[in-house]
């Protein structure tokens, strides 16, 4: 399946844009910077408001109405990293908000400032709290990146369907997508498994 | 050494600490007692700008600064002149033992690793705890964790250290391993502000001791002077109560 040498870039570029987003949108929004938190809350608002296969829509064949042309493929990183930072944030923001205050006040209390707090201290924990939920977005990026079919790329899915079209095996190829896709999730759960286990020493056994 | 004065901190409609003054020389052990709810910790709280006080003066140093409108340098300058002791030893969940003692070190006070190594070491040592170095705070008992964060305290060479009801946490049986270190500082002659409700500990312990009362020190006087002849009725009541 030459289809899935499109799905896994797609997948790590946009997932790792995603999560840069994702820790911005998150930390402007707990460090209460005005302006910037109210432009962070109305980005979440619209790519959690709206369908991901409508946003690949308005960038791929809306935006070119309107002058701008985006070919194909950053128009699904950009869709892609921009709709998982947006559900990637507030599960970031969440982990933030879930590490203990006196984390905080310990900090200041040897000398340390916000942001060497933050980094040493808060978002490592925080990353720990919120690994199992990323882990849920990037399973449910691999399965989203099938709508990039939708705008020209040839990935898994598309190519399936072209070849469905030439040999009528509609069940079998469409089954086979199916399970390629499980076999590639299944994978990144043992994954989530291994690191999670890694992660949890301080956690305590 | 420090002082602080005409200390007002209100939440809401609630008058946590009412007019409250303070002053800690070289050596003093001052222990705060009395009922919860009567403002001990915040007033600990606001020396260490945890909790921005409404009002109120503060001398440290012969620097005179105003305790409601201290600036972020100010309040870190304060800070890194002093240690606080948690009740809930608040040590970083992400780091080992050795490292909740060096961090202050290495990123506040930029000293060279091996050096922080050194003092962090020598600091759990102290403390009963030469062979924790590397393990992580869910890995210790509450006592182990305390005296943790009692050697992160001292690691940092305050002048003074604040402790906030250090063993209110522990289990009955752990309580006398954290008093002990807390003791053996004070007989080498550290600076410490302890509110406690371990009225023996304080009664053996202070230089000074203050009753507090709704948001005000009722009395304070030597340890005898508290615990065996106080003066004022709300003291006597509260003494009493632990008599038994």
């Amino acid at each position: 399946m030459q289809g899935l040498i499109v799905t896994i870039p797609l997948t790590i570029i946009s997932f790792t844009l995603g999560l840069i987003i994702a820790l911005i949108t998150a930390l402007v929004q707990i460090a209460d910077l005005k302006v910037l938190k109210q432009l962070a809350r109305f980005y979440v608002w619209i790519f959690r408001g709206t369908p991901l296969l409508v946003q690949l829509y308005i960038v791929f064949y809306g935006l070119p109405a309107l002058g701008i042309i985006i070919d194909a493929w950053p128009s699904a990183i950009i869709v892609f990293s921009l709709n998982t930072g947006a559900y990637a944030s507030e599960t970031i923001r969440a982990a933030i908000e879930a590490v203990p205050g006196g984390q905080m006040e310990a900090g200041l209390c040897v000398g340390m400032n916000y942001f060497q707090i933050m980094y040493r201290i808060i978002i490592p924990q925080a990353l720990r709290t919120a690994f199992p939920p990323l882990s849920n977005s990037l399973i449910g990026l691999v399965k989203d990146t099938s709508l990039a079919a939708n705008i020209t790329i040839l990935e898994m899915f598309l190519a399936a369907q072209r070849i469905a079209a030439r040999t009528y095996e509609t069940f079998a190829l469409y089954c086979e997508v199916a399970l390629v896709y499980l076999l590639f999730c299944t994978v990144l759960t043992k994954l989530q498994a291994i690191c999670e286990r890694k992660l949890s020493t301080y956690k305590g056994v | 050494m420090l002082k602080v004065e005409h200390v007002y901190k209100k939440y809401d409609d609630l008058e946590v600490l009412k007019d409250v003054s303070l002053e800690v020389d070289k050596g003093d052990v001052i222990t705060i007692i009395g009922p919860s709810g009567s403002g001990k910790t915040t007033l600990l709280r606001c020396i260490n700008f945890l909790t921005i006080a409404d009002s109120g003066k503060m001398i440290f140093d012969d620097k005179t600064l105003d305790m409601a409108e201290a600036s972020k340098k100010e309040m870190n300058e304060i800070r890194k002149k002093t240690a606080f002791v948690f009740q809930n030893y608040n040590l970083f969940l992400n780091k080992t033992a050795l490292q909740n003692v060096t961090e202050g070190l290495i990123i506040a006070r930029k000293m060279p690793k091996d050096q922080a190594e050194t003092i962090a070491k020598k600091a759990l040592d102290k403390v009963g705890l030469s062979d924790r170095y590397d393990y992580y705070p869910t890995q210790l008992s509450g006592g182990q964790q305390q005296r943790v964060g009692i050697a992160r305290a001292i690691a940092s060479s305050p002048e003074i250290i604040l402790f906030d009801e250090p063993t209110s946490a522990l289990d009955p049986e752990l309580i006398g391993e954290v008093l002990n270190v807390i003791k053996e500082l004070a007989k080498e002659g550290m600076t410490m502000v302890i509110v406690t409700h371990e009225m023996n500990f304080a009664k053996n312990i202070s230089t000074k001791v203050i009753f507090m009362d709704d948001g005000v020190i009722i009395e304070e006087g030597t340890s005898k002077e508290i615990f065996e002849d106080p003066k004022k009725e709300r003291t006597k009541q509260f003494i009493h109560s632990f008599e038994h």
